[in-house]
């Protein structure tokens, strides 16, 4: 026990220790008072001093062993000038007398004696010299006279232990009493046995003291000889490891977390978690915390007895004595080892800082900028030829939906093919750019990858507060074209700038929009689970790194040590949870005002005026009713509780003891109560954010195997090893209430020196473009990502992002203009055998339309898209009534829009984690639990279900048959050609106009359907074409 | 085909096909074999603009069991009141007990004992004992095998409902019947690999989050199975007759094949185009397969449909069995939905609460059991039962006889599929309140599962986040082989 205190890491354990003193058990460490203390981080300092009591109870193992007695002249026999040898008396307070007793003794002829007639604290003592971190125990006879005290009587006691090495005092009278006391010496090597009389008090009377004692309680274990040690192993310790370990962890066709037990040497090499035994001091040793249950639970199958467990404990004390050499399994090698951060590892190429490469020459005509330069360098090589460019229909079509997401109207793509300017296209992208339905569809593409969702899953999967700004604020920051290092910065760190803004505070909202368990089983573990998600999205999304995976241990693929994870994590050390449990906790913990000051204070003066007012109010209220309360009969008193039957009991009493004009009055301040409930002054403006638990920054340590209770060792913010970082430059904020760790790192990751940031945010913007990454794992460009296919071209465009001022728009601008954008989809045989899967770009890759540009699309054909109304509080379209049945309470939480509002762009639709609106859950919207950086792509019969049978798409297809009918009123024809031309974003050719006519007319002849009938189900035809759905 | 790479190496076209497998879709063929991940890349360096997804996939080894029954009885029913039998308890009612308990009352050490408000009577050849909560199922004894001593990590229910449905107490991953459906594929594309019915008094708590596909397509979640109505969400033509839609689909199809003309080595519009087939098929297929009126009489009086209380949820037990029947690899059904007394949360009165859920249960279960039997379906049809917890031996509260959460120890069983009849395993203390001996974790019952299936639950991995993830977790599980014939 003493020398788990010793090690300072583990003061918090001492602390825990403290406070638990009495129940304290080594191996009962308990693991739920445990989290208590350290999550509400009280901070207790203590006073180091080792040396504790211990209560050495026979559980603990077989009896112990007595060595000799290290008191001299333990029975006072020898005296010399009249008092025993080697003993001195000590006078602590008062009047004590000090004698040597010859006329009685307990053994041999004299005892000592002290009395006192007016009171004394005072003892005799011995000096004794004792092995540090041994256990004793003291033990003396006592007798007693007529003693009284106002605290102890007489006993014995260890100085320096004071309250925690004392024995059982005695007072009264008593015949010689044995009185004994254990503990450990903790680090001392000399303590002063004292016989006190009086202790932390006074006492009066006569005690004689006696045949004192202080004995080493050996362990038995430790006096084991060498054949002893093995042979209690073989014995003893073996059956029960062959019994309950080895299968999984030796003798079994698969090894368990690592660790093989069945030889002495890997046992102490360990698994994944460390060491099995802990040499240094055996206490600590995972296998005795795994049959303890107290993290790992080993065997799963049941806990072993108690003294099994004492058996593996003591065998682990005496340091895991084996047998023979054990047996080591064959293993399958299993490829690799992990990883360690090196000059080698150092080396991968994305690690490296971005220089920008030579643009290569052109090659061709064709080209249009320096994208198509390195496009084609490599296709040269390759045998490939780039298509040639796409038709004007095919590029504004593209056009529009990758940069607004909306298709383009026939009046638009008419006024673009007409237009034969040589910088047609480029207006177009400028157009496009300016449009704020931009920010709306990038938008999209972060709130992916930040896992964006308004509500927290689990039980109660309740709202989170104001997250739509949040929202907002990404649609706004994409418009405005924020440079991209501002953006991270204000997302990691907003609130840690020098006078945040209002969209500061909204950014770190960042920080909130994971999911929140308000009832984990460990608040603590929840903390580091909660914070894991949040490094998960940060290392992914910012860095492309996959540093979560180094939770439990060293990342087993990239190279990233534990310590980097815990390194990473300790820059969110003081970040608060959502919340604790309920609302109030949530607003407490992640919510602000973003109020002005002027705001907050006109909001204050108005909440006391409306104070008032109801104070006022209820008086005059009152004043009437003590009128009418006079003459109540009792059963009117209680009738009196109920609020809505107040008014009766007083307009009976009109003409009474109540006039008219006080009844009016009453019935006036009634009504005015009512409306003072319901119009209180609107509520100061919030929004969800990040709060830390203060400047002064908590410890972070690493967590062994990601258990929030198995502290390992203690680690400070640094970034990642491998990418030899700069120190971080934290700077506490100036208003104190965080520890600026946060800034550092959004600093370091905004850097242009930082290797990863532009390049991972380069190819996020050319994977929205051309469908796929030049790095294709765009969230991991690790050891485990693909590599890219077009290194210099990453380089150069990441050279050009940040030397662009980390402007967004302007690269779009550089890789649409670039002929390699505008090249057409179509197949070519050749090319197609050389590179089947175009990693060359050799053509543009076709896509389908996502989820939000469908169903944005389909409103926008048929004229209801309400794409004027933008931010604010979030949609909620109709979820059929099957789908709600499967929530625990139908219908909560979902406040079906109607009207324009159901209309608005697929961005507002509301996310609740447990209910995904199902029309865009078919189509693969993201997942919002995890970090999404490429949506699925799927084609299955429930998207045609849903097309063809949907109560979305049966109403839609009638508010487009209307449309038409009332654009162009009885004329099938031009009817038909204008939806296809809608839908299609093209001049509908012949044919197709013929089919649908013939379509209207045989659904007219055959299926009794009226003009409007057979138009709408044509109108659901045409929306149901692969050319509406898919881009060429 | 565009790129063949998505985020991690997973192909592109492993998610295309989902329309394979039906709803729920298929997973690449040859993906579980023993260098099951290595696969699963390599595969995508092929490029075949085409191929037919139908086939159900192959088993790493034999499977015993074809589909699964999940019977959840939502809210968490009384081990100690049904199947696990603690005389020790009996006379013992109001006693105060040093016992350590973990519920959403938080942890206690000590509690008032609330003696099991039932009698237990031995039963079978096997002597089980089984209280007069299930007399019906108690007849069956012979065929199911008790696990008394199953653990889980939460006691509460958000989390202990994912974790008995996903593996994992954190919300986000897919749930078992997905991860069959994503390692199986299903054998009739016709109808959903995954389906799960709901109780009438609405669903559980996190919803849809139970059936979630997770970080997995949405192809691979279940669809919900409605007794009553339209079987399946937009299954049916809205405002016309199926001649007239197969007019619509029939002038879709030409538009669509004109177009793929020349973009003909785009699989996604080929996927797209048979799709509509599909959707069409199964709008026969489906109401068919929920079509009761071609059961006897004696079949449906055999699942209580005859029974007021047994009614809706022996309608549901049939409608497994004949979705089974039909090649649906995992079917769940919920007991209970809502909250408290709506479902087995026995917080208030415990007698009449689980009265309530065990009467409305315990017939159509014991039915399906001899429906399957007399069937021969038995031996390929895993049917699973239990709770995302069991309930405590104390009383929650000073007064009544409401039992709180236990996520320490309780009991679940499966018959059929080729589980061993007759045994019990694992044992909670005499209390019942902890499983002491052969502790049973949740992902224990899960790689059971999946074993019966013929799928090895520490081979069977998806990549996500940087990770293989497993429905067993990164540790892994063993099947449970006391339990398996």
């Amino acid at each position: 026990m003493s020398a788990l205190l010793q090690l300072s890491w583990r003061v918090i354990a001492a602390v825990f220790f403290l406070l638990q003193y009495k129940q304290y058990r080594m191996r009962n460490f308990k693991r739920s008072s445990f989290v208590f203390i350290t999550l509400f981080g009280i901070a207790i300092s203590i006073h180091a001093d080792d040396s504790v009591v211990t209560k050495l109870s026979s559980s603990d193992g077989p009896k112990r062993k007595l060595g000799p007695n290290i008191v001299k002249n333990p029975s006072f026999e020898q005296i010399e000038n009249g008092k025993p040898t080697g003993w001195k008396t000590s006078t602590w307070g008062g009047e004590p007398k000090y004698e040597v007793e010859r006329s009685f003794a307990r053994t041999g002829a004299t005892c000592v004696k002290i009395s006192s007639a007016s009171g004394a604290n005072s003892s005799w003592s011995f000096p004794l010299t004792v092995k540090p971190k041994t256990d004793y125990r003291a033990s003396a006879w006592i007798k007693t006279s007529n003693v009284d005290s106002t605290n102890y009587g007489a006993q014995i006691n260890l100085h320096e232990l004071q309250l925690r090495a004392k024995s059982d005092s005695l007072k009264g009278d008593n015949g010689w009493t044995r009185i004994s006391v254990e503990f450990n010496s903790g680090d001392r090597t000399a303590l002063l046995l004292n016989c006190t009389f009086g202790g932390w008090g006074s006492a009066t009377g006569e005690a004689w003291f006696d045949d004192l004692e202080v004995v080493e309680l050996i362990d038995p274990v430790l006096v084991m000889t060498v054949d002893e040690k093995t042979e209690f192993f073989e014995k003893k310790v073996k059956p029960i490891l062959e019994k309950n370990c080895f299968e999984c962890h030796g003798s079994g066709d698969e090894i368990r977390g690592g660790l093989i037990m069945t030889n002495r040497e890997d046992l102490l090499k360990g698994g994944d978690s460390g060491p099995a035994i802990d040499l240094r001091d055996y206490k600590d040793s995972i296998l005795l915390s795994a049959v303890n249950y107290e993290d790992y639970e080993m065997p799963p199958t049941g806990q072993l007895p108690a003294d099994q467990i004492q058996i593996l404990s003591d065998w682990a004390k005496l340091g895991a004595p084996w047998k023979g050499k054990g047996t080591r399994p064959k293993l399958a090698d299993s490829g690799h080892s992990v990883p360690e951060v090196n000059e080698e590892t150092k080396k991968w190429w994305s690690y490296q800082k971005v220089t920008r490469p030579e643009v290569p020459a052109a090659i061709t005509a064709k080209t249009k900028n320096e994208i198509d330069y390195f496009i084609q360098q490599v296709q040269v090589g390759k045998g490939l030829k780039p298509n040639p460019s796409a038709t004007k229909e095919v590029l504004i079509r593209r056009a529009y939906y990758d940069l607004i997401g909306l298709p383009p109207s026939p009046e638009q793509v008419a006024a673009f093919k007409n237009d034969q300017s040589p910088d047609a296209w480029e207006k177009l992208i400028d157009e496009l750019l300016a449009s704020k339905h931009y920010g709306e569809k990038w938008g999209r593409h972060w709130l992916d990858l930040v896992r964006f969702a308004e509500s927290n899953s689990y039980e109660r999967d309740g709202p989170k507060p104001f997250v739509w700004r949040y929202r907002d604020y990404v649609i706004q920051s994409l418009n405005d074209d924020k440079p991209y290092d501002q953006f991270v910065i204000e997302q990691l760190a907003g609130d840690e700038k020098n006078e945040p803004s209002r969209e500061d505070i909204i950014a770190t909202g960042y920080y909130r929009l994971g999911k929140w368990d308000d009832e984990p089983v460990s608040q603590l573990q929840a903390w580091y689970d909660d914070m894991d998600d949040v490094i998960l999205t940060t290392g992914q999304s910012f860095l492309g790194m996959t540093i979560n995976c180094a939770r439990c241990h060293d990342h087993k693929i990239d190279p990233i040590p534990q310590a980097d994870y815990y390194s990473f994590l300790s820059f969110f050390r003081n970040v608060k949870r959502y919340g604790v449990r309920g609302h109030n906790t949530v607003l407490d913990s992640s919510v602000r005002t973003i109020a002005s000051k002027e705001d907050a204070i006109k909001y204050q003066a108005e909440v006391k005026k409306h104070q008032e007012d109801i104070a006022d109010n209820n008086k005059a209220m009152a004043a009437i009713e003590k009128i009418a309360k006079k003459d109540f009969i009792p059963v009117e008193f209680e009738e009196f509780k109920n609020e809505n039957r107040r008014i009766d009991l007083v307009k009976k009493r009109v003409g009474k003891s109540i006039t008219q004009k006080q009844f009016d009055d009453y019935r006036e301040m009634t009504k005015r109560k009512r409306d003072l409930r319901r119009f209180k002054p609107a509520a100061l403006e919030s929004a969800l954010c990040v709060k830390e638990t203060g400047s002064k920054p908590t410890d972070t340590f690493i967590m062994i195997r990601g258990n929030a209770n198995a502290k390992g060792e203690k680690v400070e913010p640094s970034f990642p090893s491998v990418l030899s970082p700069p120190e971080p430059k934290i700077k506490p904020t100036a208003e104190g209430l965080s520890t600026g760790r946060r800034m550092a790192l959004a600093k370091w990751i905004a850097s242009k020196d930082n290797p990863l940031t532009a390049r991972v945010m380069v190819n996020r913007i050319w994977q929205h473009h051309f469908g796929r990454g030049i790095v294709k794992s765009t969230s991991d460009f690790g050891f485990q990502g693909d590599l890219p296919t077009h290194p210099k071209l990453l380089d150069w465009l990441a050279s050009e992002f940040t030397a662009g001022d980390w402007k967004i728009k302007r690269m779009h601008k550089l890789m649409m203009m670039s002929a390699t954008y505008q090249m057409s989809s179509a197949p070519n045989e050749v090319a197609l055998k050389a590179d089947p899967v175009n990693d060359y770009f050799w053509r543009f890759n076709m896509r389908r339309l996502t989820a939000e540009e469908i169903r944005d699309s389909v409103l926008a054909v048929n004229h209801s898209l309400n794409k004027e109304k933008m931010y604010g509080q979030s949609i909620y379209p109709k979820i059929p009534n099957e789908i709600l049945q499967g929530q625990s309470r139908p219908g909560e939480h979902w406040h079906t829009s109607s009207g324009p509002e159901a209309d608005r762009r697929s961005v507002y639709i509301s996310i609740k984690r447990s209910l995904p609106v199902p029309f865009m859950a078919s189509f693969d919207v993201a997942d919002p639990d995890s970090s999404c950086p490429v949506r699925f792509n799927t084609v299955q019969p429930t998207q045609a279900l849903a097309m063809i049978n949907s109560e979305f798409m049966n109403e839609e297809a009638k508010v487009f048959a209307e449309y038409l009918q009332k654009e162009i009123p009885g004329n099938p024809s031009e009817q038909v050609s204008v939806a296809l031309s809608r839908v299609l974003q093209r001049m509908p050719n012949k044919s197709e106009v013929e089919r649908g006519l013939q379509l209207m007319n045989e659904l007219k002849t055959n299926d009794k359907a009226d003009d409007r009938e057979a138009l709408r189900l044509f109108c659901l035809v045409s929306l149901n074409l692969n050319e509406f759905l898919f881009l060429d | 085909m565009t790129d063949k790479k998505n985020f991690c190496g997973r192909m592109r076209r492993e998610f295309m096909w989902q329309a394979g497998g039906g709803f729920a879709g298929t997973a690449l063929s040859g993906m579980l074999g023993d260098n099951f991940f290595a696969n699963q890349t390599q595969a995508a360096d092929t490029d075949e603009t085409w191929e037919n997804p139908l086939a159900p996939k192959k088993t790493q080894f034999p499977a015993k069991a074809k589909s699964v029954i999940f019977l959840f009885m939502y809210g968490g029913p009384s081990h100690i009141d049904t199947f696990d039998y603690k005389p020790d308890l009996i006379g013992r009612d109001n006693q105060t007990v040093k016992v350590k308990t973990f519920g959403r009352g938080g942890h206690k050490n000590e509690g008032r004992i609330v003696e099991p408000r039932w009698k237990f009577k031995q039963h079978g050849e096997s002597g089980k004992w089984v209280s007069s909560l299930f007399p019906n199922v108690a007849q069956h004894v012979d065929d199911i095998a008790f696990v008394h001593s199953m653990t889980a990590d939460s006691p509460i229910h958000g989390s202990a409902m994912l974790q008995m449905n996903s593996g994992e107490i954190l919300s986000g991953s897919p749930c078992l019947g997905s991860w069959v459906n994503y390692g199986l594929g299903s054998v009739n594309q016709n109808l959903p690999g995954f389906v799960v019915m709901l109780d009438k008094r609405g669903g559980p708590i996190s919803g849809p989050k139970n059936w979630s596909a997770g970080y997995m397509p949405a192809s691979y979640q279940a669809t919900m199975l409605r007794s009553k109505g339209t079987p399946i969400l937009d299954l049916q033509p809205r405002g016309v007759g199926r001649a007239t839609q197969r007019k619509l689909l029939d002038a879709i199809q030409k538009y669509n094949k004109e177009h793929i003309l020349d973009r003909g080595n785009n699989s996604d519009l080929a996927a797209r185009i048979a799709s509509y087939e599909l959707a069409y098929k199964m709008q026969a297929t489906a109401p068919e397969a929920v079509d009761l009126s071609k059961e006897t009489a004696a079949t449906k009086k055999m699942y209580g449909l005859e029974d007021r209380n047994a009614e809706y949820f022996g309608k549901q037990c049939l409608l497994a069995r004949r979705m089974v029947e039909r090649g649906v690899r995992f079917v769940q059904i919920y007991s209970g939905g809502n909250h408290n007394d709506a479902n087995w949360d026995a917080h208030g009165d415990l007698k009449h609460n689980h009265d309530l859920h065990a009467g409305e249960t315990d017939q159509p279960i014991a039915a399906l059991i001899k429906d399957l039997k007399a069937r021969g379906m038995f031996d390929e049809t895993l049917v699973v039962w239990g709770g995302e917890f069991g309930r405590q031996p104390t009383a929650e509260y000073a007064k009544g006889t409401g039992r709180d959460h236990n996520a320490y120890g309780f009991t679940m069983f499966m018959a059929g599929g080729g589980i061993k009849g007759g045994v019990s395993v694992g044992k909670t203390d005499e209390l019942g309140s902890k499983a002491i001996e052969d502790r049973f974790h949740v992902r224990r019952i899960h790689a059971t599962i999946l074993h019966q299936m013929g799928i090895e639950a520490n081979k069977l991995t998806y990549f996500f986040g940087g990770l293989d993830r497993k429905l067993v977790g990164v540790e892994g599980a063993k099947p449970i082989d006391k339990l398996i014939s």
